[in-house]
């Protein structure tokens, strides 16, 4: 029988793997899809103890992230490409200048 | 039985779409796995009894980002280039460590939560009961509609051309 | 009464002392005459409450609280023994003010000279009224900053810079004492008014008033020059003259002397002995090191430390009268010694004894003065030195034997070292300076006479009931001091011939070589030559032990306190250089830090969760 844990650990699993890209990603395009795939395993967590305990509210939050998520990737590409005008590059490593 | 083959199925197709987003050489492969996972996720969706959100999910996520994503990266000629470079160890250290972390406290659960699956209606009207409900998230969805028209308006003014406007 | 208006006395010295230092400049001789005349109408005023007060006992005024507070309310206090010192510091304080006239004509400097002079009689004036322990001290701490000023006159001049600043350190010690003593009484007996704590003393525990007793003693023994505190007062006579015959003779010096008697119902038996002995070794050191010194005003500066342990002595074994007896007499002729030194230094133009001789011949006048204070001084009779030494030599034998002996080798050396200044200096050959001594102006022989009388004729005061006047300031007759013997009298003025002959053996008529006996008690006389060694003490003391001590100290505050600091500032300075690293400039690091952290969040949420 498949139990909420399934789907809790298919979510760490996801979660994990984006994380990692989002920290070790050197093209910034792949970061943004990164942190949609963290969203994403959020999202599995929330529909799968919304559905296991009966309530139909965690899928009305998830839809909240979903619509959150698209937002935060349209922003966020825009400013990849204002920042690709002036550097003709995406490569964070490249991007390192306010620093020490 | 079906139901436990099913989601490994599931399961694996979506790890396997994320691990193509972290490892995929050429970053235009990498989208295309965004959207098997995306894909993968609503199915998971629907075998937990969540269809209107699996639409949701389809329409907007695997239609509407990953189309974005693929304007991104074109825009940014990003797929031209396949360099590699060195990897840190502290990414990955910490991003492993916090799922160990995670496993832990799935673990320490004690695993008590056997049940099945509960009776949650998923279809849309329930959803939307939610939804619209003053009750109930009423007014996070107006805020979340007020959050979408600022990031538009933001997206468009920060993405234009010339500085005319 | 006219005791009531005592108060006047020591204002008018301070009038004019603020008439001069605000006027002097356009005066002649710098606003002297001022000084002399207020002074003379402090005098005028003294004689006048001196008869009050053996007409009608003593006087005590209400006296006004300073800063609102009763323990310092300040009045006047006028008894015997106050209008005794009253009568010594105006009447003395007046001559030699007007001998000022005379011998600081000229001087640059006449204006802040009798500023201080005036500033210094009024706070000595104000010091012998006072009826409370502070008011005292502030007296006391007022004459200090004058003779420290005074002595350093000619501040020009490194020696006497240096000398008055020695004075000052070294009565500083003494002050400190003092002020120690003044704290101990108003703990015990809480308050410093002087009648009451006369009232109260009786009833106090024995440790605690010796304790007092002691400590207001030490004030004595710096500004009194007693042995250890003695060394200032030789170097003293660096400033002029006239201060040297006012404040280090006459006045100043005798406050310490004055204290004693002053707060003699506060000293037990105990801090007594302390007393006694410490005059007596004084006196006889003293008396040592006079008889080897060249330097003529040094000579005399030695004979006075030595007279200030005859009269501490002289308190201390119960001889209260005879110490105050002693303090008048040694007032008047060792102003004259002083004042005719003056005059002689006024002449030859060097204070140098071997540079001077045979001087009688041309200046007669000063040397009879001369020879009117050694006669006194050496205690030969009939003259007023003989009196009070030999009432002195009598308290002591009823005392303690070991101590009269070493009073009595003091005598023989006193009368030893003023005759040899006295036959070296106005006998013999004329020297090449002496050929060149012209007798001082009328404005100085003027006091030299009047001193001159007083040097003669104060002993005789005894006859008229002068120690029973001065012992009616006591409630309690001290014990001690037998009755004149005939025996102590005879052996006193023995010793005083024996002085004389042996200077007279030596110096006028050399069947004795000075040189000789030099030679044949070389080590003695380096020891004399050299203080016994004890400035070296003090400098080494001074230079070794508290020098490096502060050295050391100053490694301490550098090598901790400032390192504490400093290394604070340069912790932070390296923390903050380690920390800026941080700032990669790398987005995925600071994401990596944010992870970090919501993983710690998490392990203390879990741990501090417990199962929930």
């Amino acid at each position: 029988m498949v139990t909420v844990y399934h789907y809790v650990f298919l979510a760490a699993v996801l979660f994990t793997i984006g994380a990692y890209g989002m920290l070790s990603a050197r093209n910034a395009v792949r970061v943004l899809m990164s942190i949609e795939l963290m969203l994403n395993a959020a999202n599995i967590n929330l529909v799968a103890f919304s559905s296991y305990s009966g309530t139909v509210a965690g899928q009305g939050l998830a839809s909240f992230v979903i619509a959150i998520a698209a937002a935060e990737a349209g922003v966020g590409i825009a400013i990849l490409l204002v920042l690709y005008r002036s550097m003709r590059s995406v490569n964070l490593r490249d991007a390192a200048v306010m620093r020490w | 039985m079906i139901q436990d083959a099913v989601f490994l199925v599931i399961s694996l197709c979506a790890v396997a779409g994320a691990a193509g987003v972290v490892f995929a050489q050429r970053l235009f492969h990498a989208v295309l796995s965004l959207a098997l996972c995306l894909l993968s996720v609503a199915a998971i969706y629907i075998t937990l009894g969540a269809e209107f959100l699996a639409v949701i999910q389809v329409l907007v996520y695997a239609g509407g980002v990953v189309v974005l994503f693929l304007f991104a990266v074109m825009l940014t000629k990003s797929d031209l280039q396949l360099r590699r470079e060195p990897l840190d160890t502290f990414a990955p250290v910490s991003a492993v460590l916090f799922g160990v972390l995670v496993l832990f406290y799935i673990a320490r659960t004690g695993f008590v939560a056997h049940g099945a699956r509960g009776a949650a209606p998923g279809d849309v009207a329930s959803v939307g009961q939610v939804i619209f409900s003053p009750t109930k998230y009423a007014l996070p969805f107006e805020l979340v509609g007020i959050l979408l028209l600022a990031a538009m308006v933001g997206a468009i003014y920060l993405a234009r051309r010339d500085e005319q406007w | 009464m006219v005791a009531e208006y005592a108060w006047l006395i020591p204002v008018f010295p301070l009038i004019s002392f603020l008439l001069i230092l605000l006027f002097g400049g356009r005066m002649r001789e710098g606003g002297g005459h001022i000084a002399v005349v207020a002074v003379g109408a402090s005098m005028l005023l003294s004689l006048a409450v001196i008869s009050s007060v053996v007409r009608f006992g003593r006087y005590e005024s209400q006296g006004i609280s300073w800063l609102g507070s009763e323990a310092f309310r300040f009045g006047v206090l006028v008894d015997p023994l106050s209008a005794v010192m009253l009568f010594v510091v105006s009447f003395v304080g007046f001559f030699i003010v007007l001998y000022s006239l005379g011998y600081m004509h000229g001087d640059p400097g006449v204006q802040r000279y009798y500023a201080e002079i005036s500033l210094f009689i009024a706070s000595m004036l104000s010091l012998v009224i006072a009826n409370n322990l502070v008011f005292m001290f502030i007296s006391w701490e007022l004459v200090g900053l004058c003779s420290y000023l005074l002595i350093g006159f000619w501040y020009r001049k490194p020696s006497a810079a240096s000398a008055a600043k020695k004075a000052f350190l070294v009565t500083r010690v003494g002050d400190i004492l003092f002020l120690a003593g003044i704290l101990v009484v108003y703990r015990e007996f809480g308050t410093l008014n002087l009648s009451e704590l006369f009232e109260l003393a009786p009833g106090a525990a024995q440790s605690v008033l010796t304790l007092a007793s002691l400590l207001l003693f030490g004030g004595a023994v710096g500004k009194s020059a007693q042995f250890p505190l003695h060394v200032w007062l030789p170097d003293a006579m660096e400033g002029p003259t006239t201060v040297s015959a006012l404040i280090h003779a006459a006045t100043m010096v005798k406050a310490g002397v004055y204290l004693v008697a002053r707060m003699y119902p506060l000293f037990t038996p105990d801090s007594l002995g302390v007393v006694a002995w410490i005059g007596g070794i004084t006196a006889f050191i003293a008396a040592s090191m006079a008889i080897v010194m060249t330097d003529l005003k040094r000579v005399i500066a030695y004979s006075t430390v030595s007279h200030l342990g005859f009269m501490t002595l002289a308190l201390g074994v119960g001889g209260y009268a005879a110490g105050i007896f002693h303090l008048l007499n040694h007032s008047f002729f060792k102003a004259l010694l002083f004042l005719s030194a003056g005059a002689v230094l006024h002449a030859v133009h060097s204070q140098d004894i071997r540079d001077m001789s045979g001087l009688w011949r041309r200046m007669p006048v000063t040397g009879t003065a001369f020879l009117i204070g050694a006669w006194s001084l050496s205690g030969l009779p009939p003259w007023s030195g003989f009196w009070s030494k030999d009432e002195i030599m009598v308290a002591v034998h009823s005392y303690s034997t070991p101590l009269f002996w070493l009073t009595a080798a003091t005598a023989l050396l006193s009368a030893l070292y003023i005759w040899r200044l006295f036959f070296i200096v106005f006998t013999g050959k004329e020297s090449e300076q002496a050929k060149h001594a012209h007798e001082a102006p009328r404005v100085m022989l003027i006091p030299l006479v009047v001193l001159s009388i007083g040097a003669l004729f104060s002993g005789f005061v005894s006859f008229a009931g002068f120690g029973e006047f001065v012992q009616s300031t006591l409630e309690h007759v001290p014990e001690g001091g037998e009755h004149a013997s005939y025996g102590i009298m005879m052996l006193s003025i023995l010793l005083a011939a024996a002085g004389t002959a042996l200077a007279a053996l030596t110096y006028y008529k050399p069947v004795i070589s000075a040189a000789g006996v030099r030679t044949a008690l070389k080590p003695v006389h380096t020891l004399l030559i050299n203080r016994y060694y004890l400035d070296h003490i003090y400098y080494f003391f001074a230079t070794r032990v508290v020098a490096d001590t502060a050295r050391a100290l100053r490694g301490v505050d550098e090598g901790i306190v400032d390192a504490a600091v400093n290394g604070t500032g340069r912790a932070a300075v390296k923390s903050g250089g380690l920390l800026r690293k941080l700032h990669t400039g790398v987005v995925q690091d600071y994401a990596s830090w944010v992870l970090a952290g919501a993983f710690v969040l998490l392990v203390i949420a879990g741990i501090l969760g417990g199962g929930a």
